[in-house]
């Protein structure tokens, strides 16, 4: 048997759970879940237009499996979402209400993190179901030189080692 | 997407790693684990991989399929 996973979003203050494994998890300017052109990106005149918060967590929702371990976070390290777009991320232990960013600080460009050096999610080891490891936040930066539409979807891995 | 091998041990006690159609023995004191991954989470085209990882004396043999990778590295999906 194994352990049946579910890459969660995460929104609201109470953090309502909303299973994004093979769902779009769309960069905006409000705090919920849904796949809409409401609240969009706007490409500045000056500065940047930065999204709220995508706070995504690893969610073992049923199965059968003894110990998870070594959750990680990476992308193929050809991050394509178009000029003057890029998307941040970074590891959180605690949750909070997702809001909008202000800047950068504290994130890396969620493209250096590549299958050979990864975001660390945990070590573990976890066991039974439910939330385990950090929360992936990911928030998104549209700056002057961005090109207006939708942008481009990217691969994101969630990897983890399983008995 | 439920997707992954199944780890068992033998009569001799030796753990055993399958996809359904590839087995794996691993004989001896090393460690046999699942790697697996969700491949573009997120998305519509999300999918589930799963490597099965034998590692005997710091060296590993990485399952997937018909394709197998004797290493010391270590590698993800």
């Amino acid at each position: 048997m194994a352990a049946t996973v579910q890459i969660s979003e995460k929104n609201g203050a109470g953090g309502t759970l909303t299973d994004k494994t093979s769902g779009t998890i769309r960069f905006k300017n409000a705090d919920n879940a849904t796949v809409d052109t409401a609240n969009p990106m706007v490409k500045p005149g000056a500065g940047t237009d930065w999204s709220f918060e995508k706070w995504v967590r690893f969610n073992v929702s049923g199965g059968t499996y003894t110990e998870i371990t070594n959750i990680k976070a990476y992308c193929d390290g050809s991050v394509s979402f178009g000029t003057g777009v890029t998307v941040y991320a970074k590891a959180v232990t605690t949750f909070a209400t997702p809001a909008e960013a202000t800047s950068a600080t504290g994130y890396a460009d969620i493209s250096t993190y590549t299958s050979g050096s990864s975001l660390s999610l945990g070590a573990g080891p976890y066991t039974s179901t439910g939330e385990k490891g950090d929360h992936l936040v990911m928030m998104m930066g549209v700056g002057t030189t961005a090109s207006g539409g939708l942008t481009p979807t990217e691969t994101l891995t969630i990897a983890w080692d399983e008995i | 997407m439920s997707y992954a091998h199944e780890i068992t041990r033998d009569t001799s006690g030796n753990q055993v790693g399958s996809d359904g159609m590839v087995s794996v023995s691993l004989i001896g004191n090393g460690k046999m684990f699942k790697r697996r991954a969700i491949k573009g989470a997120g998305s519509a085209a999300a999918q589930e991989l799963s490597w099965l990882v034998t590692e005997l004396n710091g060296v590993r043999v990485y399952q997937n399929g018909l394709n197998v990778i004797v290493t010391t590295e270590d590698l993800y999906p």
